[in-house]
């Protein structure tokens, strides 16, 4: 037995003092009763000769003692809390699913009930309660009191995210060892497949929950963009799916790719997967939805917007050697001569320009300059990949160069690639290699600051490299703000939260443990029957 | 000064009817009823046959043996023993824990003290009265007569509580009265605070006959028969105010019965000692069957 407001070794000591404490009153308590009498000759014989006994002696009423030392003990064990249940020193974690399908029928709220009462079966001190949500957060830490865990649960529902149960139970595992084991007990319907082996020393048992109450649902599974198979700059490939009980392409309707026609490329056995080639890149807002969605209704819609990504306005307002051939070739350049988005051949304080300088007068061979809101070490991870850097050959331009090849960055007004003349020349194999368009491609496309083209945006899903430092996990369906990309539509696209799952759980069921919340209202119950029992005696006079 | 007592509830007609019918069982007892009698060592005009003697001139001619005249031709007295009236001493206990209980010891001592007084009235004895506490107080010197009953009656109804109980100091003050040899009567618990070698003590010195009358209650011995006698106890003695602190267990009642036998025992070998007649009264009984029996048995020695 252990407690949940004191260690044990404190409950303990508790008792000992309440036992002493009862005891110095009841030996310091003797009243004495005044009796006059004709004599007390022969008292004081009687007296005198146990006068040396006189301390033990004057202990005269243990059942009084007794009883009243029982009532003490319980009221200050039921203070203590007393909880049963738990072995040893495992740690316990009630988690506690908060995924799009715990939404359905109320289960969440059946969730929450179970949450408490296994809460209340666990050993206080070493039990905690975590949400896994959109973003796993933890409800109940061991050390908080237990009555703070009903208003906790009450502000939390259930999510517009795929279940992260399998996610959470291994980053709660990685903080467990052999001398603190770890015993998870999960409440909620999140598939648990994908949980793998785990160190013996942690254990996971589905205290409730199953497979989700999701028969008749269908939903959006995927909304994806991706750059124009056709290789237009300015169009995007759109993929939908959606699957689901008795989906059909009649039952998904999706606006945005009106005048485009559809490319089925699966229908029938629950799915229905639909592609929408050369949707132009304008900015537009892709909207699936399907009718009939069923018992779960967040999973009913997917929002994509599409990235703005016109052809880049390009001026060359210099020779620019064979940058110009590279340009005219690229399908995301539109070569202008007035207003532009990108100056090519001058430098240009003020716009995002390409600049070519002699290499006598430049130190390094690239220069970035950046507008200063980032530091130079991100702004050239950044612009090492963009810029195809890593695939120049720096070592032969060294030795054609006859001196070091060097990337410098800067700050200023705005973007600029700086880069050395001689390098759009024969002088040097840069503008054999294949480099040297993918140079030229990337530095216009990263000075007009264009959009990358992010495939897909989902729920839980780290979304794909966008460039932007970190790694982006949406935490939910919605919206979310990518840095560089801005905000960003999330969707659900979740076939487990659209379909469920079904057949045998990959977790044992939980055994439960003993209800203890009554323990602490039977000692309080029993102390106060006590007390009567104590009061009627006193006023009986059958106890001092 | 009125005492604690009326005169007529203390001494009511039914007590005094009471008081009567012991006096006519007194005077059956054989020698004439006397329960203070004492043979004198003098020859004279009694009843009693005790030798002869030679007539000499100016002895009383109604003394002379004529028998012995005309069979012998002499003349000789018939001699016959002198009997002394013997007076009675009542001492009468009157210290502050006489008048604590209900009924109190005072009013049992008091009217054994009348009845005592009564009888020796009765048969011609004189009575004198005393009244102790922590000193003695002569109530009424010796009297004879059996008017005097009634002024007894009222000098012991009017007896007030005193003070605390102090043999030593009470009867040396009777001891150096000097009064004639007679019949001490102490009426008393004896519980003085000094013990019982205190009473014995001062009993002890006197030349008079005792009779020791213990006025006793049955919790005397054992304080179980007393319903307030249990548990953690602060007793206050009534005439010292000396408080003791008692828890009262099995082992305390038993070392206290102890102690009160000790002193029992104490009080019974003085008395044998001495020849002194010990009574034993319980006051919670009427007293005057309780004396019948003293002169029913010949003796008043127990």
């Amino acid at each position: 037995m252990t407690f949940g407001w004191l260690p044990t070794a404190a409950v303990l000591a508790g008792l000992a003092v309440i036992a002493g404490v009862l005891y110095a009153l009841q030996r310091l308590r003797v009243r004495h009763r005044d009796v006059p009498v004709v004599t007390t000759l022969f008292w004081k014989a009687a007296v005198e000769e146990s006068r040396a006994r006189v301390l033990t002696e004057r202990f005269r009423h243990p059942l009084a003692y007794a009883l009243v030392l029982l009532i003490a003990s319980l009221v200050w064990l039921g203070l203590a809390r007393p909880q049963f249940g738990g072995s040893g020193g495992t740690e316990h974690v009630v988690l506690l699913d908060g995924s799009a399908a715990m939404g359905v029928a109320g289960r969440f709220d059946i969730a929450r009930e179970a949450v408490a009462e296994r809460v209340a079966s666990l050993p206080g001190g070493r039990t905690s309660v975590v949400f896994a949500g959109g973003a796993p957060r933890t409800l109940l830490r061991p050390d908080e009191d237990r009555l703070l865990l009903h208003g906790r649960l009450a502000r939390v529902g259930p999510e517009a995210c795929p279940t992260s149960l399998v996610a959470a139970i291994h980053e709660l595992a990685a903080g467990a060892s052999a001398s603190r084991p770890l015993a998870v007990h999960v409440v909620g319907d999140g598939s648990l497949d994908a949980l793998g082996p785990l160190p013996t020393h942690v254990t996971v048992t589905r205290t409730a929950g199953g497979p989700p109450a999701l028969a008749g649902n269908r939903g959006v599974t995927a909304l994806g963009i991706a750059d124009a198979a056709s290789g237009a700059y300015d169009r995007v490939d759109v993929l939908v799916e959606a699957r689901g009980d008795g989906v059909t392409a009649e039952t998904l309707a999706i606006d945005g790719v009106q005048g485009i026609v559809a490319e089925e490329l699966a229908a029938g056995d629950d799915v229905v997967r639909l592609r929408f080639v050369d949707v132009p890149a304008d900015g537009r807002t892709i909207t699936a939805t399907v009718s009939g969605g069923g018992p779960l209704d967040v999973d009913d819609r997917a929002v994509r917007t599409l990235p703005r990504r016109p052809r880049i306005r390009v001026r060359i307002a210099a020779e620019v050697g064979r940058l110009a051939g590279v340009l005219a070739a690229d399908p995301a350049v539109a070569i202008v001569e007035g207003e532009a988005d990108v100056v090519v051949g001058t430098a240009v304080d003020d716009a995002p320009c390409l600049a070519l300088v002699p290499e006598s007068d430049a130190q390094a061979a690239f220069v970035i300059r950046h507008t200063g809101a980032r530091g130079g070490d991100e702004v050239l991870t950044e612009t090492f990949g963009a810029l195809a850097l890593d695939r120049v050959d720096a070592g032969s331009l060294a030795d054609a160069a006859g001196r070091p090849v060097r990337l410098d960055v800067r700050p200023g007004r705005a973007r600029g690639v700086f880069l050395w003349a001689s390098l759009a020349t024969e002088r040097y194999d840069l503008v054999h290699s294949r480099a040297f368009p993918a140079l030229v491609g990337g530095a216009v496309r990263w000075l007009a600051g264009a959009p990358d083209v992010i495939p897909f945006a989902d729920a839980g899903i780290p979304l794909p490299a966008t460039g932007a430092p970190g790694r982006v996990v949406p935490p939910t369906a919605g919206s979310a703000d990518v840095p560089g990309a801005g905000a960003v539509s999330v969707c659900l696209s979740d076939v487990a939260s659209t379909v469920g799952w079904s057949g045998a759980d990959a977790v044992a069921a939980d055994a439960g443990g003993v209800q203890l919340g009554s323990a602490v209202t039977w000692m309080v119950l029993v102390a106060f029957v006590l007390l009567l029992v104590e009061w009627t005696l006193y006023r009986t006079g059958r106890m001092p | 000064m009125a005492g604690p007592f009326a005169a007529g509830d203390l001494f009511d007609a039914a007590f005094l009817a009471s008081v009567a019918r012991l006096h006519i069982v007194a005077r059956r007892v054989e020698r004439g009823g006397r329960f203070a009698e004492q043979r004198s060592k003098d020859l004279g005009s009694g009843i009693e046959f005790r030798d002869f003697r030679p007539y000499t001139p100016g002895d009383d001619f109604r003394s002379i043996d004529w028998n012995i005249y005309r069979r012998l031709g002499r003349v000789f007295l018939r001699l016959f023993e002198e009997l002394e009236d013997l007076p009675l001493y009542l001492a009468v206990d009157t210290s502050a824990s006489a008048f604590l209980e209900t009924p109190s010891r005072a009013r049992a001592g008091l009217r054994c003290a009348l009845a005592l007084a009564a009888i020796s009235l009765n048969q011609h004895d004189s009575v004198g009265l005393a009244a102790f506490s922590d000193r003695l107080d002569v109530i009424e010197r010796p009297r004879a007569g059996k008017g005097q009953v009634m002024r007894f009656a009222e000098r012991l109804a009017a007896l007030e509580p005193g003070g605390a109980t102090d043999f030593r100091a009470s009867f040396s003050r009777f001891h150096a009265m000097n009064l004639r040899p007679g019949l001490l009567v102490v009426v008393s618990d004896f519980f003085d605070p000094a013990g019982v070698e205190a009473v014995t003590d001062a009993l002890g010195r006197s030349r008079h006959r005792l009779l020791l009358v213990q006025l006793t209650r049955p919790g005397d011995r054992d304080p179980r028969a007393s319903q307030e006698l249990t548990g953690d106890l602060r007793l206050r003695d009534c005439e010292t105010g000396a408080t003791e602190d008692v828890s009262v267990t099995p082992e305390v009642l038993a070392r206290y019965t102890a102690a009160y036998d000790a002193f029992q025992e104490g009080l019974t070998s003085f008395a044998k000692r001495r020849h002194a007649g010990l009574v034993r009264l319980d006051v919670t009984e009427p007293v005057v069957p309780q004396l019948a029996t003293l002169f029913e048995s010949g003796s008043y020695a127990l």
